[in-house]
Protein backbone atom coordinates (compact mmCIF):
# COMPACT_ATOMS: atom_id res chain seq x y z
CA UNK A 1 0.00 0.00 0.00
CA UNK A 2 1.19 3.36 -0.74
CA UNK A 3 2.13 6.12 1.64
CA UNK A 4 -0.63 8.27 3.67
CA UNK A 5 -0.54 11.75 2.42
CA UNK A 6 -3.38 12.67 4.83
CA UNK A 7 -4.21 11.34 8.57
CA UNK A 8 -7.14 12.72 10.61
CA UNK A 9 -6.98 11.03 14.20
CA UNK A 10 -9.21 11.05 16.95
CA UNK A 11 -10.76 14.51 16.03
CA UNK A 12 -12.93 15.39 18.24
CA UNK A 13 -14.93 18.88 17.79
CA UNK A 14 -17.54 20.56 19.89
CA UNK A 15 -19.40 24.10 19.48
CA UNK A 16 -20.37 24.79 23.15
CA UNK A 17 -22.36 21.51 24.44
CA UNK A 18 -22.74 20.31 21.04
CA UNK A 19 -20.99 17.49 19.81
CA UNK A 20 -20.28 17.56 16.11
CA UNK A 21 -17.17 15.47 15.47
CA UNK A 22 -16.87 12.16 17.80
CA UNK A 23 -13.45 10.28 17.76
CA UNK A 24 -13.09 10.62 14.18
CA UNK A 25 -10.10 8.87 12.31
CA UNK A 26 -9.18 8.03 8.83
CA UNK A 27 -6.36 8.52 6.55
CA UNK A 28 -6.07 9.08 2.62
CA UNK A 29 -3.18 7.46 0.73
CA UNK A 30 -0.96 8.27 -1.97
CA UNK A 31 -3.22 8.45 -4.83
CA UNK A 32 -6.48 7.53 -3.26
CA UNK A 33 -10.15 8.61 -3.95
CA UNK A 34 -12.28 8.49 -1.28
CA UNK A 35 -15.76 10.16 -0.51
CA UNK A 36 -16.93 10.98 2.62
CA UNK A 37 -20.55 10.66 2.80
CA UNK A 38 -23.57 11.38 5.25
CA UNK A 39 -26.87 13.23 6.02
CA UNK A 40 -26.65 16.95 6.15
CA UNK A 41 -25.60 18.02 9.59
CA UNK A 42 -22.95 14.81 9.76
CA UNK A 43 -20.06 17.10 10.55
CA UNK A 44 -18.58 16.80 6.43
CA UNK A 45 -17.39 20.24 6.29
CA UNK A 46 -16.03 20.54 9.95
CA UNK A 47 -13.55 17.97 9.07
CA UNK A 48 -12.62 19.97 6.45
CA UNK A 49 -12.44 23.03 7.99
CA UNK A 50 -10.15 21.71 10.67
CA UNK A 51 -8.08 19.71 8.20
CA UNK A 52 -7.43 23.02 6.16
CA UNK A 53 -6.92 25.39 9.51
CA UNK A 54 -10.17 26.85 9.23
CA UNK A 55 -11.32 25.83 12.57
CA UNK A 56 -8.94 24.28 15.32
CA UNK A 57 -10.09 20.99 16.72
CA UNK A 58 -11.60 20.84 20.13
CA UNK A 59 -8.97 17.35 19.92
CA UNK A 60 -7.07 14.98 17.98
CA UNK A 61 -4.25 15.30 15.63
CA UNK A 62 -3.83 16.10 11.74
CA UNK A 63 -1.16 15.12 10.05
CA UNK A 64 0.05 16.11 6.24
CA UNK A 65 2.45 13.84 4.68
CA UNK A 66 4.17 13.08 8.07
CA UNK A 67 4.15 16.45 9.64
CA UNK A 68 1.59 17.82 12.27
CA UNK A 69 -0.75 20.46 10.90
CA UNK A 70 -3.05 20.70 13.78
CA UNK A 71 -4.09 24.66 14.30
CA UNK A 72 -2.01 25.88 11.47
CA UNK A 73 -2.97 28.43 9.78
CA UNK A 74 -4.88 28.19 6.23
CA UNK A 75 -2.04 29.56 4.26
CA UNK A 76 0.41 27.71 5.46
CA UNK A 77 -1.09 24.34 4.93
CA UNK A 78 -2.49 25.23 1.30
CA UNK A 79 1.53 25.52 0.74
CA UNK A 80 1.96 21.98 2.15
CA UNK A 81 0.23 20.60 -1.36
CA UNK A 82 -3.59 20.78 0.52
CA UNK A 83 -5.91 22.41 -1.37
CA UNK A 84 -9.68 22.70 -0.74
CA UNK A 85 -12.82 24.09 -2.53
CA UNK A 86 -15.95 25.27 -1.12
CA UNK A 87 -19.42 24.07 -0.99
CA UNK A 88 -20.77 27.09 -0.62
CA UNK A 89 -19.39 29.19 -3.83
CA UNK A 90 -16.27 31.16 -2.53
CA UNK A 91 -14.81 33.19 -5.21
CA UNK A 92 -13.10 36.66 -5.81
CA UNK A 93 -16.57 38.37 -7.31
CA UNK A 94 -15.21 41.38 -8.71
CA UNK A 95 -12.21 40.07 -11.03
CA UNK A 96 -12.25 38.26 -13.99
CA UNK A 97 -12.52 34.60 -14.41
CA UNK A 98 -8.76 34.79 -15.67
CA UNK A 99 -7.42 36.42 -12.68
CA UNK A 100 -9.41 33.89 -10.20
CA UNK A 101 -7.52 31.40 -11.36
CA UNK A 102 -4.41 33.50 -12.40
CA UNK A 103 -4.62 34.68 -8.22
CA UNK A 104 -4.56 31.00 -7.15
CA UNK A 105 -1.40 29.67 -9.61
CA UNK A 106 0.38 33.06 -8.23
CA UNK A 107 0.22 31.36 -4.89
CA UNK A 108 2.58 28.60 -5.83
CA UNK A 109 4.98 30.74 -7.30
CA UNK A 110 7.61 33.00 -5.86
CA UNK A 111 6.72 36.21 -7.18
CA UNK A 112 4.06 37.40 -5.17
CA UNK A 113 6.04 39.62 -3.00
CA UNK A 114 7.48 41.74 -5.95
CA UNK A 115 5.94 45.05 -5.56
CA UNK A 116 8.01 46.92 -8.60
CA UNK A 117 7.20 44.29 -11.54
CA UNK A 118 4.22 44.31 -13.58
CA UNK A 119 2.09 41.25 -13.03
CA UNK A 120 1.73 40.94 -16.65
CA UNK A 121 4.97 40.11 -17.32
CA UNK A 122 5.00 37.02 -15.15
CA UNK A 123 3.83 35.27 -18.17
CA UNK A 124 4.01 31.27 -16.82
CA UNK A 125 0.85 32.19 -14.62
CA UNK A 126 -1.12 33.22 -17.20
CA UNK A 127 -0.18 29.80 -18.96
CA UNK A 128 -1.24 28.24 -16.40
CA UNK A 129 -4.87 29.80 -15.95
CA UNK A 130 -5.47 29.63 -19.25
CA UNK A 131 -4.91 25.56 -19.07
CA UNK A 132 -6.98 25.06 -16.07
CA UNK A 133 -9.68 27.17 -17.20
CA UNK A 134 -9.40 25.05 -21.04
CA UNK A 135 -9.43 21.85 -18.17
CA UNK A 136 -12.51 23.22 -16.47
CA UNK A 137 -14.78 24.15 -19.80
CA UNK A 138 -14.46 27.45 -19.23
CA UNK A 139 -12.48 28.90 -22.47
CA UNK A 140 -14.15 31.79 -24.05
CA UNK A 141 -15.50 33.24 -20.46
CA UNK A 142 -11.63 34.66 -19.10
CA UNK A 143 -12.92 38.07 -19.50
CA UNK A 144 -15.80 37.65 -17.59
CA UNK A 145 -16.59 38.86 -14.00
CA UNK A 146 -16.54 35.62 -11.78
CA UNK A 147 -20.02 37.89 -10.07
CA UNK A 148 -21.25 37.33 -14.07
CA UNK A 149 -21.47 33.63 -14.18
CA UNK A 150 -24.09 31.12 -13.97
CA UNK A 151 -24.22 28.80 -10.67
CA UNK A 152 -23.26 26.00 -12.92
CA UNK A 153 -19.79 27.91 -14.54
CA UNK A 154 -19.18 29.43 -10.89
CA UNK A 155 -18.75 25.63 -9.50
CA UNK A 156 -16.96 25.33 -12.86
CA UNK A 157 -14.52 28.11 -11.80
CA UNK A 158 -14.21 27.25 -8.25
CA UNK A 159 -12.68 23.60 -9.10
CA UNK A 160 -10.33 25.95 -11.29
CA UNK A 161 -8.67 27.70 -8.32
CA UNK A 162 -8.70 24.42 -6.44
CA UNK A 163 -6.76 23.16 -9.48
CA UNK A 164 -4.69 26.34 -9.93
CA UNK A 165 -3.49 25.73 -5.98
CA UNK A 166 -1.15 23.06 -7.37
CA UNK A 167 -1.66 20.75 -4.39
CA UNK A 168 -1.16 17.45 -4.73
CA UNK A 169 -3.61 16.68 -2.42
CA UNK A 170 -7.61 17.52 -3.32
CA UNK A 171 -9.98 18.27 -1.23
CA UNK A 172 -13.60 18.71 -2.84
CA UNK A 173 -16.55 20.22 -1.16
CA UNK A 174 -19.60 18.95 -3.02
CA UNK A 175 -18.67 20.30 -5.76
CA UNK A 176 -21.96 19.51 -7.68
CA UNK A 177 -24.10 21.30 -4.78
CA UNK A 178 -26.96 23.24 -6.11
CA UNK A 179 -26.62 21.74 -9.73
CA UNK A 180 -29.26 20.52 -11.99
CA UNK A 181 -28.92 16.88 -13.05
CA UNK A 182 -27.84 17.79 -15.92
CA UNK A 183 -25.21 19.78 -15.35
CA UNK A 184 -23.70 17.03 -12.95
CA UNK A 185 -22.14 14.69 -15.36
CA UNK A 186 -19.59 17.41 -16.79
CA UNK A 187 -18.73 18.36 -13.10
CA UNK A 188 -18.05 14.48 -12.79
CA UNK A 189 -16.10 14.19 -15.94
CA UNK A 190 -13.74 16.81 -14.86
CA UNK A 191 -13.44 15.31 -11.84
CA UNK A 192 -12.57 11.81 -13.27
CA UNK A 193 -10.09 13.40 -15.82
CA UNK A 194 -8.56 14.29 -12.52
CA UNK A 195 -8.60 11.03 -11.23
CA UNK A 196 -7.29 9.39 -14.50
CA UNK A 197 -4.11 11.56 -14.43
CA UNK A 198 -3.51 9.17 -11.14
CA UNK A 199 -0.94 12.70 -9.41
CA UNK A 200 -3.50 13.87 -7.07
CA UNK A 201 -4.84 12.61 -3.64
CA UNK A 202 -8.50 13.29 -3.70
CA UNK A 203 -11.28 13.92 -0.56
CA UNK A 204 -14.27 14.31 -2.14
CA UNK A 205 -17.52 15.47 -0.36
CA UNK A 206 -20.68 14.20 -2.31
CA UNK A 207 -24.59 13.00 -1.80
CA UNK A 208 -24.60 11.24 -5.12
CA UNK A 209 -24.44 7.94 -4.42
CA UNK A 210 -24.87 6.59 -7.45
CA UNK A 211 -22.09 8.53 -9.08
CA UNK A 212 -19.52 8.08 -5.99
CA UNK A 213 -20.07 4.16 -6.00
CA UNK A 214 -18.24 4.20 -9.34
CA UNK A 215 -15.35 6.79 -8.84
CA UNK A 216 -14.34 6.04 -5.12
CA UNK A 217 -11.62 3.55 -4.21
CA UNK A 218 -12.94 3.82 -0.28
CA UNK A 219 -15.75 5.61 1.07
CA UNK A 220 -16.20 6.88 4.70
CA UNK A 221 -19.76 7.12 5.88
CA UNK A 222 -20.18 9.72 9.19
CA UNK A 223 -23.40 9.80 10.88
CA UNK A 224 -23.83 12.87 13.69
CA UNK A 225 -19.66 13.19 13.54
CA UNK A 226 -19.49 9.17 14.17
CA UNK A 227 -17.35 7.71 11.11
CA UNK A 228 -19.25 4.52 11.23
CA UNK A 229 -17.78 2.91 8.19
CA UNK A 230 -14.56 3.54 5.87
CA UNK A 231 -13.93 0.79 3.14
CA UNK A 232 -14.45 0.02 -0.46
CA UNK A 233 -17.57 0.82 -2.59
CA UNK A 234 -18.33 -3.10 -2.34
CA UNK A 235 -17.77 -4.10 1.60
CA UNK A 236 -20.12 -0.54 2.36
CA UNK A 237 -23.04 -1.32 0.88
CA UNK A 238 -22.76 -4.59 2.60
CA UNK A 239 -21.72 -3.03 6.02
CA UNK A 240 -25.12 -3.21 8.13
CA UNK A 241 -24.69 -0.27 10.65
CA UNK A 242 -24.32 2.16 7.13
CA UNK A 243 -27.38 0.31 5.76
CA UNK A 244 -29.23 1.06 8.64
CA UNK A 245 -27.94 4.41 9.36
CA UNK A 246 -27.64 6.43 5.33
CA UNK A 247 -28.85 3.69 2.58
CA UNK A 248 -32.38 3.43 4.49
CA UNK A 249 -32.35 -0.37 3.58
CA UNK A 250 -30.81 0.13 -0.36
CA UNK A 251 -33.95 1.87 -1.14
CA UNK A 252 -31.64 4.66 -2.87
CA UNK A 253 -29.21 2.80 -4.48
CA UNK A 254 -30.85 2.67 -7.69
CA UNK B 1 -7.42 56.71 -25.45
CA UNK B 2 -4.75 54.70 -27.21
CA UNK B 3 -1.74 54.82 -24.43
CA UNK B 4 0.65 56.63 -26.68
CA UNK B 5 -1.78 59.22 -26.80
CA UNK B 6 -2.29 59.22 -23.22
CA UNK B 7 1.61 59.34 -22.40
CA UNK B 8 1.81 62.77 -24.47
CA UNK B 9 -1.08 63.98 -23.24
CA UNK B 10 0.39 63.38 -19.04
CA UNK B 11 3.49 64.74 -20.40
CA UNK B 12 2.02 67.66 -21.74
CA UNK B 13 -0.25 68.52 -18.76
CA UNK B 14 3.05 67.67 -16.50
CA UNK B 15 5.10 70.28 -18.25
CA UNK B 16 2.13 72.81 -18.58
CA UNK B 17 1.54 71.94 -14.71
CA UNK B 18 5.22 72.97 -13.67
CA UNK B 19 6.36 75.97 -16.68
CA UNK B 20 3.15 77.70 -16.02
CA UNK B 21 2.84 78.79 -12.87
CA UNK B 22 6.93 78.86 -11.91
CA UNK B 23 6.43 81.88 -14.75
CA UNK B 24 3.62 83.69 -13.15
CA UNK B 25 5.48 83.65 -9.92
CA UNK B 26 2.60 83.99 -7.39
CA UNK B 27 3.22 83.18 -4.19
CA UNK B 28 -0.13 82.14 -2.86
CA UNK B 29 -1.16 80.18 -6.26
CA UNK B 30 2.31 78.20 -5.36
CA UNK B 31 1.04 77.62 -1.76
CA UNK B 32 -2.79 76.50 -3.09
CA UNK B 33 -1.02 74.21 -5.90
CA UNK B 34 1.86 72.75 -3.10
CA UNK B 35 -1.13 71.99 -0.85
CA UNK B 36 -2.78 70.38 -3.66
CA UNK B 37 0.01 67.91 -4.08
CA UNK B 38 0.52 67.23 -0.17
CA UNK B 39 -2.95 66.23 0.27
CA UNK B 40 -2.97 64.41 -3.00
CA UNK B 41 0.34 62.08 -2.15
CA UNK B 42 -1.75 61.59 0.98
CA UNK B 43 -5.23 60.53 -0.55
CA UNK B 44 -2.77 58.39 -3.21
CA UNK B 45 -1.20 56.90 0.08
CA UNK B 46 -5.17 56.31 1.28
CA UNK B 47 -6.37 54.90 -1.47
CA UNK B 48 -3.81 52.34 -1.37
CA UNK B 49 -5.50 50.63 1.48
CA UNK B 50 -8.90 51.39 0.67
CA UNK B 51 -9.13 51.10 -2.89
CA UNK B 52 -6.86 48.66 -3.38
CA UNK B 53 -7.07 46.38 -0.13
CA UNK B 54 -10.43 47.42 1.34
CA UNK B 55 -8.69 48.75 4.29
CA UNK B 56 -10.79 51.68 5.64
CA UNK B 57 -8.45 53.11 8.04
CA UNK B 58 -10.06 56.28 10.37
CA UNK B 59 -6.96 56.28 12.05
CA UNK B 60 -4.65 57.23 9.05
CA UNK B 61 -3.88 60.75 9.77
CA UNK B 62 -1.30 59.23 12.42
CA UNK B 63 1.39 59.28 9.96
CA UNK B 64 1.16 62.49 8.79
CA UNK B 65 0.76 64.56 11.93
CA UNK B 66 3.00 62.69 13.55
CA UNK B 67 5.76 62.95 10.83
CA UNK B 68 5.11 66.71 10.72
CA UNK B 69 5.43 67.02 14.87
CA UNK B 70 9.08 64.68 14.13
CA UNK B 71 10.74 66.99 11.94
CA UNK B 72 9.15 70.32 14.09
CA UNK B 73 9.86 68.84 17.22
CA UNK B 74 13.97 67.41 15.83
CA UNK B 75 14.77 70.39 13.75
CA UNK B 76 12.91 72.97 16.00
CA UNK B 77 13.68 72.27 19.37
CA UNK B 78 17.11 69.71 19.13
CA UNK B 79 17.92 71.49 16.13
CA UNK B 80 18.70 68.20 14.07
CA UNK B 81 19.86 68.47 10.14
CA UNK B 82 16.44 68.11 8.05
CA UNK B 83 17.50 64.69 6.61
CA UNK B 84 18.31 63.26 10.01
CA UNK B 85 14.40 64.38 10.55
CA UNK B 86 13.35 62.52 7.71
CA UNK B 87 15.52 59.30 9.37
CA UNK B 88 13.50 59.88 12.46
CA UNK B 89 10.17 59.95 10.45
CA UNK B 90 11.11 57.15 8.73
CA UNK B 91 11.58 54.94 11.92
CA UNK B 92 8.30 56.33 13.44
CA UNK B 93 6.21 55.57 10.58
CA UNK B 94 7.40 52.13 10.60
CA UNK B 95 6.44 51.45 14.10
CA UNK B 96 3.06 53.03 13.52
CA UNK B 97 2.06 51.03 10.52
CA UNK B 98 3.51 47.73 12.72
CA UNK B 99 0.79 48.49 15.11
CA UNK B 100 -2.03 49.30 12.72
CA UNK B 101 -0.58 45.60 11.20
CA UNK B 102 -1.17 44.02 14.46
CA UNK B 103 -4.36 45.73 14.66
CA UNK B 104 -5.43 43.84 11.20
CA UNK B 105 -4.93 40.19 12.68
CA UNK B 106 -7.34 40.64 15.45
CA UNK B 107 -10.31 42.81 13.98
CA UNK B 108 -11.72 43.45 10.55
CA UNK B 109 -14.00 45.96 8.77
CA UNK B 110 -16.20 48.17 10.96
CA UNK B 111 -14.53 47.23 13.87
CA UNK B 112 -11.00 47.54 12.77
CA UNK B 113 -11.89 51.60 11.72
CA UNK B 114 -13.11 51.75 14.86
CA UNK B 115 -9.89 50.42 16.81
CA UNK B 116 -7.63 52.96 13.68
CA UNK B 117 -9.97 55.48 15.28
CA UNK B 118 -9.41 55.02 19.09
CA UNK B 119 -5.48 54.96 17.81
CA UNK B 120 -5.92 58.16 16.20
CA UNK B 121 -7.30 60.15 18.78
CA UNK B 122 -4.92 58.83 21.11
CA UNK B 123 -2.31 60.78 19.53
CA UNK B 124 -4.35 63.42 18.77
CA UNK B 125 -5.17 64.22 23.07
CA UNK B 126 -1.45 63.34 23.30
CA UNK B 127 -0.85 66.21 21.09
CA UNK B 128 -2.84 68.83 22.97
CA UNK B 129 -1.64 67.29 26.46
CA UNK B 130 2.09 66.71 26.08
CA UNK B 131 3.19 70.38 26.57
CA UNK B 132 6.49 69.77 26.51
CA UNK B 133 7.02 67.84 22.94
CA UNK B 134 4.21 69.26 21.16
CA UNK B 135 3.40 72.61 22.36
CA UNK B 136 -0.54 71.63 23.13
CA UNK B 137 -2.86 73.37 21.38
CA UNK B 138 -0.57 76.08 20.32
CA UNK B 139 1.78 73.25 18.06
CA UNK B 140 4.97 73.96 17.47
CA UNK B 141 5.85 76.64 14.99
CA UNK B 142 9.10 77.67 13.87
CA UNK B 143 10.26 75.02 10.91
CA UNK B 144 11.99 76.52 8.32
CA UNK B 145 11.41 74.91 4.84
CA UNK B 146 14.07 73.07 3.39
CA UNK B 147 12.89 74.78 -0.18
CA UNK B 148 14.82 77.90 -0.92
CA UNK B 149 11.70 79.88 -2.43
CA UNK B 150 8.26 78.71 -3.21
CA UNK B 151 8.77 78.26 -6.98
CA UNK B 152 11.40 75.66 -6.52
CA UNK B 153 9.06 74.10 -3.27
CA UNK B 154 6.04 73.54 -6.14
CA UNK B 155 8.22 72.00 -8.87
CA UNK B 156 9.64 69.63 -5.96
CA UNK B 157 6.37 69.36 -4.56
CA UNK B 158 4.83 68.41 -8.41
CA UNK B 159 7.67 66.11 -8.90
CA UNK B 160 7.53 64.27 -6.00
CA UNK B 161 3.28 63.46 -6.55
CA UNK B 162 4.42 62.39 -10.17
CA UNK B 163 7.08 59.78 -8.65
CA UNK B 164 4.56 58.88 -5.63
CA UNK B 165 1.35 58.25 -8.39
CA UNK B 166 3.68 56.14 -11.03
CA UNK B 167 5.07 54.43 -8.16
CA UNK B 168 1.86 53.44 -6.19
CA UNK B 169 0.36 52.48 -9.85
CA UNK B 170 3.05 50.03 -10.32
CA UNK B 171 2.73 48.67 -6.39
CA UNK B 172 -1.07 47.98 -7.28
CA UNK B 173 -0.50 46.57 -10.75
CA UNK B 174 2.80 44.08 -9.24
CA UNK B 175 2.34 40.52 -8.44
CA UNK B 176 2.12 41.91 -4.40
CA UNK B 177 -0.80 44.33 -5.73
CA UNK B 178 -2.90 41.92 -7.45
CA UNK B 179 -2.60 39.86 -4.35
CA UNK B 180 -4.34 42.60 -2.43
CA UNK B 181 -7.05 43.06 -4.97
CA UNK B 182 -7.59 39.69 -3.89
CA UNK B 183 -7.22 40.90 -0.26
CA UNK B 184 -10.28 43.26 -0.91
CA UNK B 185 -12.66 40.96 -2.96
CA UNK B 186 -12.39 37.75 -0.42
CA UNK B 187 -9.85 38.39 2.59
CA UNK B 188 -10.34 34.50 3.85
CA UNK B 189 -10.07 32.91 0.63
CA UNK B 190 -6.93 34.00 -0.35
CA UNK B 191 -5.12 32.64 2.94
CA UNK B 192 -6.73 29.79 1.68
CA UNK B 193 -4.94 29.78 -1.48
CA UNK B 194 -1.29 29.79 0.39
CA UNK B 195 -1.08 33.58 0.84
CA UNK B 196 -0.01 35.04 4.39
CA UNK B 197 -2.42 37.94 4.27
CA UNK B 198 -1.09 39.37 7.35
CA UNK B 199 2.41 39.39 5.45
CA UNK B 200 0.92 41.32 2.45
CA UNK B 201 -1.52 43.72 4.46
CA UNK B 202 1.52 44.77 6.26
CA UNK B 203 3.57 45.46 3.37
CA UNK B 204 0.70 47.82 2.16
CA UNK B 205 0.27 49.79 5.25
CA UNK B 206 3.53 49.93 5.89
CA UNK B 207 3.87 51.68 2.08
CA UNK B 208 1.33 53.66 2.88
CA UNK B 209 2.04 54.57 6.32
CA UNK B 210 5.79 56.27 4.68
CA UNK B 211 3.38 57.46 2.01
CA UNK B 212 1.24 59.79 4.15
CA UNK B 213 4.01 60.34 6.72
CA UNK B 214 5.99 62.11 3.10
CA UNK B 215 3.11 64.06 2.63
CA UNK B 216 3.19 65.37 6.60
CA UNK B 217 6.86 66.01 5.98
CA UNK B 218 5.77 68.24 2.76
CA UNK B 219 2.95 69.76 4.83
CA UNK B 220 5.14 71.08 7.59
CA UNK B 221 8.00 72.53 5.32
CA UNK B 222 4.87 74.65 3.93
CA UNK B 223 2.89 75.78 6.86
CA UNK B 224 5.67 76.38 9.36
CA UNK B 225 3.94 74.58 12.10
CA UNK B 226 2.56 71.11 13.38
CA UNK B 227 -0.56 71.85 15.03
CA UNK B 228 -3.34 69.28 16.58
CA UNK B 229 -5.71 69.81 13.95
CA UNK B 230 -3.56 67.76 11.21
CA UNK B 231 -3.97 64.80 14.15
CA UNK B 232 -7.67 65.10 14.58
CA UNK B 233 -10.25 62.39 13.09
CA UNK B 234 -11.59 64.64 11.17
CA UNK B 235 -8.56 64.85 9.03
CA UNK B 236 -8.75 61.43 8.33
CA UNK B 237 -12.67 62.56 7.69
CA UNK B 238 -11.49 65.23 4.74
CA UNK B 239 -8.70 62.52 3.00
CA UNK B 240 -11.43 60.03 3.37
CA UNK B 241 -13.66 62.83 1.27
CA UNK B 242 -10.79 63.37 -1.23
CA UNK B 243 -10.68 59.87 -2.46
CA UNK B 244 -14.57 58.80 -2.41
CA UNK B 245 -14.91 62.18 -4.12
CA UNK B 246 -12.32 61.44 -7.02
CA UNK B 247 -12.73 57.93 -7.31
CA UNK B 248 -11.97 55.11 -4.88
CA UNK B 249 -9.16 52.66 -6.34
CA UNK B 250 -8.20 54.64 -9.00
CA UNK B 251 -5.21 56.54 -7.70
CA UNK B 252 -5.97 58.94 -10.29
CA UNK B 253 -9.08 60.19 -8.50
CA UNK B 254 -7.66 60.89 -5.42
CA UNK B 255 -5.70 63.87 -6.77
CA UNK B 256 -8.52 65.34 -8.58
CA UNK B 257 -10.42 65.09 -5.37
CA UNK B 258 -7.87 66.75 -3.65
CA UNK B 259 -7.31 69.48 -6.40
CA UNK B 260 -11.36 70.27 -5.82
CA UNK B 261 -11.67 70.21 -2.23
CA UNK B 262 -8.78 72.23 -2.42
CA UNK B 263 -10.08 74.15 -4.97
CA UNK B 264 -13.96 74.60 -3.09
CA UNK B 265 -13.16 75.74 0.07
CA UNK B 266 -11.12 78.67 -1.11
CA UNK B 267 -13.94 79.37 -3.43
CA UNK B 268 -17.06 78.67 -1.12
CA UNK B 269 -15.16 79.94 1.77
CA UNK B 270 -15.34 83.33 0.07
CA UNK B 271 -19.36 83.21 0.20
CA UNK B 272 -19.65 82.04 3.48
CA UNK B 273 -17.71 80.40 6.69
CA UNK B 274 -20.06 77.68 6.40
CA UNK B 275 -18.40 76.06 2.98
CA UNK B 276 -18.83 72.78 4.55
CA UNK B 277 -22.17 72.61 4.45
CA UNK B 278 -22.62 73.68 0.75
CA UNK B 279 -19.29 70.90 0.23
CA UNK B 280 -21.49 68.01 2.21
CA UNK B 281 -24.42 68.52 -0.17
CA UNK B 282 -22.35 68.36 -3.21
CA UNK B 283 -20.64 65.50 -1.69
CA UNK B 284 -23.99 63.66 -1.32
CA UNK B 285 -24.88 64.21 -4.58
CA UNK B 286 -21.73 62.41 -5.90
CA UNK B 287 -22.50 59.54 -3.65
CA UNK B 288 -25.90 59.12 -5.23
CA UNK B 289 -24.99 60.14 -9.16
CA UNK B 290 -21.64 59.05 -9.30
CA UNK B 291 -20.58 56.25 -7.14
CA UNK B 292 -17.52 56.04 -9.15
CA UNK B 293 -16.49 59.57 -8.24
CA UNK B 294 -15.29 62.33 -10.28
CA UNK B 295 -12.65 59.62 -12.04
CA UNK B 296 -15.22 57.36 -12.79
CA UNK B 297 -17.70 59.94 -14.86
CA UNK B 298 -14.46 61.36 -16.99
CA UNK B 299 -13.92 57.39 -17.60
CA UNK B 300 -17.50 57.32 -19.01
CA UNK B 301 -16.63 59.69 -21.49
CA UNK B 302 -13.66 58.34 -22.84
CA UNK B 303 -14.10 54.96 -23.56
CA UNK B 304 -18.04 55.21 -23.67
CA UNK B 305 -18.05 51.88 -25.90
CA UNK B 306 -15.43 49.78 -23.83
CA UNK B 307 -16.61 46.78 -21.77
CA UNK B 308 -15.17 47.09 -17.88
CA UNK B 309 -11.99 44.23 -18.10
CA UNK B 310 -10.81 44.55 -14.77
Amino acid sequence: MSEEVLRVQNLKKSFGGIRVLEDVDFSLRKGEFKTIIGPNGAGKTTIYNIVSGVMKPTSGKIFCKGQDITGLPPYKIANLGLSRSFQITNLFPDLTVLENVRIAAQAKGKDSLKILLDYKHFKNYFETANKILTMVHLTGKEDLLAKDLSHAEKRKLEMGILLAMGGDILLFDEPTAGLSAEEVPELFKIIEEIKDTKEKSILLIEHKINIILGISDTIAVLQNGVLIGDDTPEKIQQNQAVQDAYFGGGAVLG
Amino acid sequence: MKTKNKLVLALALLAAVLVVPALIGSSYIHSIIITICIYSIFAISYDLLLGYTGIVSFGHTVYFGVAAYVVAFTTVKLHWPFLAAVGMVIVVCVAISFIFSLVTLRTKNVYFSMVTMAIGQLFYVMSTKLYAITGGDDGLPGVKSIFPNKTVFYIAAVLILVCVYLFSKRLVNSPAGRVLQGVKENDARIGMLGYNTFKFKSIVIQISGLLAGLAGILYVNLNGIATPSILNSSMTLQILFMVILGGVGTLHGPVIGAAIMQIASIVLSGFTTRWMLIFGIGFVVVMLFFPKGVAGVFDRFSQPNQLRKE
